[in-house]
């Protein structure tokens, strides 16, 4: 099975960038560098303005990589996957709604806290803004390797022919709030996404291939994270 | 590519620590509600939850640990080289609610492990987060692995408990009944939450030959789709299911014709009830024929719920049952002549089941008796 990558995008602690720039992602520990609105999106979603930082960088990848292929506008609805890897998702808004549930029985609890409390949700604002209805889900990401479960169950997506472009790619905003960090965190925070596609040939920029278990690129080298197709 | 095969199962609810004894509960109509009294909801709009309250939990672990550890026993051997995945959704709930004080887990990561050392297989697998639809999602996606050979058995396991932090954030959005879950009934007026932990193996023909496994029902068909309309509330049309039910029925070849049974989400709020009655119009028509949720009697277990669905609907192929929707008084127009609170014989092969969640995700599975 043959699949065609066509854009990627991604946020780090050192800058953002898309992989038709020619530029590399530098992955750095810390906080995330957002970009400014205007630069990724054409119109603002919704709820941006309810965005944790979480969904923020998420949905900011998303855009980047979608700019990147020239998918990110569309008059109708697109049977476009998302797949996301992550290891701590919304860790900190859970920590946060909780901080509004605990006191007075919880009657002042946050409703829209509540709503970003599950870590599809970064991927689904992006789905609904950019009018995305292909499957959305979130995987685990064990350490090291940063949206390679996401990139394996796109590339099955893929060659299932349930869809025929999937994003695929990785998020974590970390928790500062969170008192015991998960073993081995190396303090790296951002998002990344790639669109990986059996169709659109012409904006093809790298193939890779599923043999077996494993991921190859075109060049014949194992893929162990989203990190080898974008550098 | 393979085809696929559920060839164990096993689910803890409110109604009974077994298929056998959830079935059963279900046939009387048990609704099996309780006060909650491990923290004060008195002042929230649900104050009762279907909760397990004798899932004590051991050092270090918490109550998903206790109600996982429940299926696992009943499951237990499964095929080396099984890959696990983990659907549960808020296992970090506890953690946060102790303050982070008490060592236990808190990550999924942490799930897919403890499950892997309780089975005594190595940690292949990873976990999965699909909002209310994690499990049926989980279910897709394993199939998936398994018809294309990358793995001869595959492990579904979720559990998800009642907590203060689920209890308060579904009774501030006003999701919760005051009353009784009452599924695609008129006067409905919100879910219940519920305990409660799901086991399924899946496995091809060949591994299922190999370990001397029974086909207990053949999972021929699976569909995903996300609404692209809003993050907490469904698509008022049911397009994003539709869209879900009919990649899993084109998959197992049927034709809405030849669909049998529906086990709908059915969670009892307004607009889920009404989404999915939409949706069924609008690949079913008029055509009436066996519609049915468990909810009203096991309540809503949240990350387990599609796995428990998928495990009674293939309890139901086999029993040639279906059970009643417990809670069911006045069915909505759409709902009558379809969902029932007794209790119908059924001879059909196939049911469809489905599950929707938050930030729109819609997954559906279509489980047949196995052609021998």
């Amino acid at each position: 099975m043959n699949v065609n990558v066509i854009g990627g995008g991604w946020v780090t602690a050192f800058k953002w960038g898309r992989m038709t720039d020619g530029l590399k992602p530098v992955m750095a520990a810390g906080d995330p560098l957002v970009p400014p609105v205007e630069e990724i999106y054409s119109s603002p979603p919704v709820r941006y303005r309810r965005f944790d930082s979480y969904c923020q960088i998420g949905c900011a990848a998303i855009a980047l990589a979608l700019k990147d292929t020239g998918m990110d506008r569309a008059e109708s609805t697109r049977p476009i996957g998302i797949i996301a890897s992550t290891r701590y998702g919304c860790f900190e808004t859970d920590l946060a709604f909780y901080a509004t549930a605990r006191e007075e029985e919880g009657i002042y609890a946050s409703p829209n806290l509540f709503a970003f409390t599950l870590p599809g949700i970064a991927i689904s604002e992006a789905a609904i803004h950019f009018k995305l209805t292909g499957p959305t889900f979130t995987v685990g990401d064990p350490i090291g390797q940063r949206g390679y479960n996401a990139l394996c169950i796109a590339v099955d997506l893929l060659s299932s022919g349930t869809c025929r472009t999937v994003l695929a790619g990785w998020i974590d905003a970390g928790s500062r709030l969170l008192k015991q960090k998960a073993a081995g965190d190396d303090g790296v925070r951002g998002a990344m996404f790639i669109a990986l596609s059996t169709a659109h040939e012409e904006k093809t920029i790298r193939h890779i291939r599923q043999e077996n278990s494993e991921l190859l690129a075109g060049s014949g080298m194992k893929i162990t994270t989203l990190m080898d197709l974008v550098t | 590519m393979r085809d696929v095969y559920v060839v164990k199962h096993s689910i803890a609810t409110s109604l009974g620590n077994s298929v056998e004894a959830t079935w059963q509960g279900l046939w009387k109509g048990h609704r099996a509600l309780d006060a909650i009294h491990r923290f004060h909801a008195d002042r929230l709009t649900g104050r009762k939850a279907r909760r397990i309250p004798d899932a004590l939990p051991a050092a270090r672990e918490n109550r998903v640990c206790a109600l996982t550890r429940r299926v696992l026993e009943q499951i237990t051997p499964v095929p080396p080289g099984t890959c696990i995945i983990w659907a549960g959704i808020k296992g970090n709930a506890e953690y946060i609610e102790a303050d982070q004080d008490i060592q236990m887990p808190y990550l999924p990561e942490h799930y897919h492990q403890w499950v892997a050392e309780r089975l005594g297989i190595g940690p292949l697998g990873f976990d999965i987060n699909a909002a209310c639809a994690s499990s049926t999602v989980a279910m897709a996606v394993g199939a998936q692995k398994i018809a294309r050979g990358e793995y001869g058995s595959v492990l579904i396991c979720a559990a998800d408990v009642v907590t203060r932090f689920a209890v308060a954030g579904f009774s501030v959005l006003k999701a919760l009944t005051p009353t009784a879950c009452r599924p695609f009934d008129k006067a409905r007026d919100g879910m219940c939450i519920g305990d409660g932990a799901v086991a399924i193996l899946l496995a091809d023909a060949a591994t299922a030959r190999k370990h001397k496994l029974d086909r207990l029902a053949h999972l021929s068909g699976w569909g995903i789709s996300n609404d692209a309309n809003h993050i907490t509330g469904p698509s008022r049309d049911g397009a994003g299911l539709v869209m879900a039910m009919e990649a899993a029925m084109g998959m197992a070849g049927l034709s809405p014709d030849d669909t049998q049974a529906f086990c709908a989400h059915g969670t009892g709020t307004i607009f889920n009830d009404s989404m999915e009655l939409a949706a069924i119009e609008a690949v079913f028509g008029d055509r009436r024929f066996p519609v049915f949720s468990i909810k009203g009697a096991v309540g809503h277990t949240l990350g387990a719920a599609g796995g428990i669905d998928a495990v009674i609907c293939a309890h139901a192929l086999a029993q040639k049952l279906i059970p009643p929707t417990v809670g069911l008084q006045t069915p909505e127009s759409k709902a009558a002549g379809r969902v029932s609170p007794q209790a119908q014989a059924f001879d059909g092969r196939n049911i469809i089941t489905s599950n929707s969640g938050f930030g729109g995700v819609n997954a559906a599975l279509v489980l047949q008796v196995v052609q021998i």
